[in-house]
């Protein structure tokens, strides 16, 4: 095994694979960045099976197929499952569902996939179709029948916010009643379009204390029959999340037009600049690159978190937060009660919480059109 | 239990990984490190197994490896297939591995 400075590198575990920003929904909360990439520039069939056998080869044994809309990116998505399969990764499919039916799902279950993800965006048609600006919900149900029909494992991953946290119960019937062996809860992480919207989508403390308790007595009621996960929403906890685990510890992605990031938001951060797979190795990369390496151990550390007994649990918390409330990548994540600049987060948290009346800013929905690099 | 075939959950898959020389079980979004005994117990566990079959597998395993071949360095029979079976409940609860009441028709 290979080390930097005095940091021991690991082997990363998992690739998310965004093979296209293009996506038929227009969440307000997307985690892609502000601009996207265009289909002309999005890595070609070949290109990512290069990626595929270099991820295996530093010892991904996962691979997360996502986009954008994963769907859109063409029909050659079966022979990069296969590819993968081949190269025994487990392959996952994280998909809004739309072009999903059970004749696709059946292929692509030939080809190997072992799960599929499909997204919620509420447990009703109206609220679901409103939130993703598509009239989509309909076209989910049926594509949770394909996965089932398929013999798949079928998770849902919803991300909660303040448009649709109190409707929790219905999103929980819901996936019991599509039999789901997974759901997501995800509170928003604010990033990118979240952060854009994060007025209109920031829920009350009381919205997330409500919340909270239908998950648990959901968990208690259900036991092991279906899997929930609540990810824990960082405004509302005293200590940041250790982001990935680790910048460049166990996860990295590759963008559509080929730069390999350690998280899914890192591009947005200024003054680093990533690989691109066109020109190096993922090995060369994981290992050897400045932007793999930035954030690596706790060299890079600002005061505030070396000091504290808790950087092994957090790592200082989320760099693309940091950079994108503070404009400084190593600053401590504002998300910790012990951050100089904690104070943005509790500004968000008391605006949130001033009264039921709502957000005086429109909804911005993501567009794929309006915001091309 | 111990006359039930256990059989690794659909979604799951067991995978030797060469580049970090161990036993992986990959499952949606989670990958578990396995150690060497769990390993040794979920590769039999494919459904055509029972619990007291897998235990009686494992212990001749354990004999050729031994060196001595001493009979009474190898733990008691039933010893063996309680913690076995213990794992196993333990895997049935995580919902890694199911128990079937017949062996899997091929």
């Amino acid at each position: 095994m290979k080390e930097y400075k005095n940091n021991r590198v690991q082997p990363p575990y998992s690739l998310l694979a965004e093979l296209t920003h293009r996506c038929p929904l227009h969440c307000p909360y997307c985690s892609n960045p502000l601009e996207m990439t265009l289909k002309e520039n999005e890595l070609k069939t070949e290109e990512w099976c290069r990626v595929l056998t270099e991820a295996a080869e530093i010892g991904v044994v996962e691979v997360h197929f996502s986009g954008g809309e994963p769907l859109l990116w063409g029909d050659d998505l079966e022979v990069l499952i296969h590819h993968a399969t081949r190269l025994e990764m487990y392959t996952n499919l994280i998909t809004s569902g739309v072009g999903l039916s059970t004749e696709k799902a059946l292929r692509l279950k030939e080809a190997g996939l072992a799960n599929v993800q499909v997204s919620f965006q509420a447990g009703d048609a109206k609220l679901s179709n409103q939130i993703g600006g598509f009239r989509a919900f309909d076209q989910k149900r049926k594509a949770v029948q394909a996965v089932k029909e398929a013999g798949m494992h079928l998770s849902l991953n919803v991300v909660l916010h303040r448009m649709n946290i109190d409707y929790l119960d219905e999103i929980i019937t819901l996936a019991e009643e599509l039999e789901a062996g997974r759901l997501e809860l995800a509170n928003t992480q604010y990033y990118n379009w979240a952060l854009l919207n994060r007025e209109t989508l920031l829920p009350s403390r009381e919205q997330i204390e409500v919340a909270s308790k239908i998950y648990d007595a959901a968990t208690a009621r259900i036991g092991n029959k279906m899997e929930i996960i609540w990810v824990i929403p960082d405004y509302y906890a005293s200590t940041p999340k250790p982001c990935m685990g680790g910048w460049g510890a166990v996860a990295l992605t590759v963008a559509p037009n080929g730069d390999a990031l350690p998280c899914p938001t890192a591009g947005m951060i200024e003054g680093i600049s990533f690989e691109n797979i066109r020109k190096s190795s993922l090995n060369q990369i994981w290992y050897e690159s400045n932007s793999f390496n930035a954030f690596r151990g706790e060299e890079w550390m600002p005061e505030t978190c070396r000091s504290c007994d808790l950087r092994h649990e957090d790592g200082g918390g989320c760099r693309c937060q940091a950079f994108a409330l503070t404009g400084d990548a190593t600053a401590t994540d504002p998300a910790c009660h012990l951050a100089p600049e904690h104070s943005i987060i509790e500004k968000a948290v008391l605006d949130a919480n001033k009264s039921s009346e709502k957000p005086s800013s429109p909804v911005i929905y993501r567009n794929y059109l309006q915001h091309l690099k | 239990m111990s006359s039930t075939f256990p059989k690794l959950a659909p979604k799951g898959r067991l995978k030797y990984d060469k580049v970090r020389e161990n036993y992986l079980l990959l499952l949606p979004e989670k990958v578990v490190v396995l150690n060497d005994s769990a390993a040794s117990i979920l590769t039999l566990c494919d459904g055509m197994d029972s619990v007291h079959t897998i235990t009686k597998k494992l212990r001749s395993s354990l004999q050729l490896n031994s060196s001595q071949a001493d009979p009474n360095g190898l733990p008691d029979f039933q010893k063996m297939e309680e913690d076995i079976t213990n794992f196993l409940k333990e895997m049935v609860d995580q919902g890694w591995v199911v128990m079937q009441y017949e062996r899997v028709q091929e």
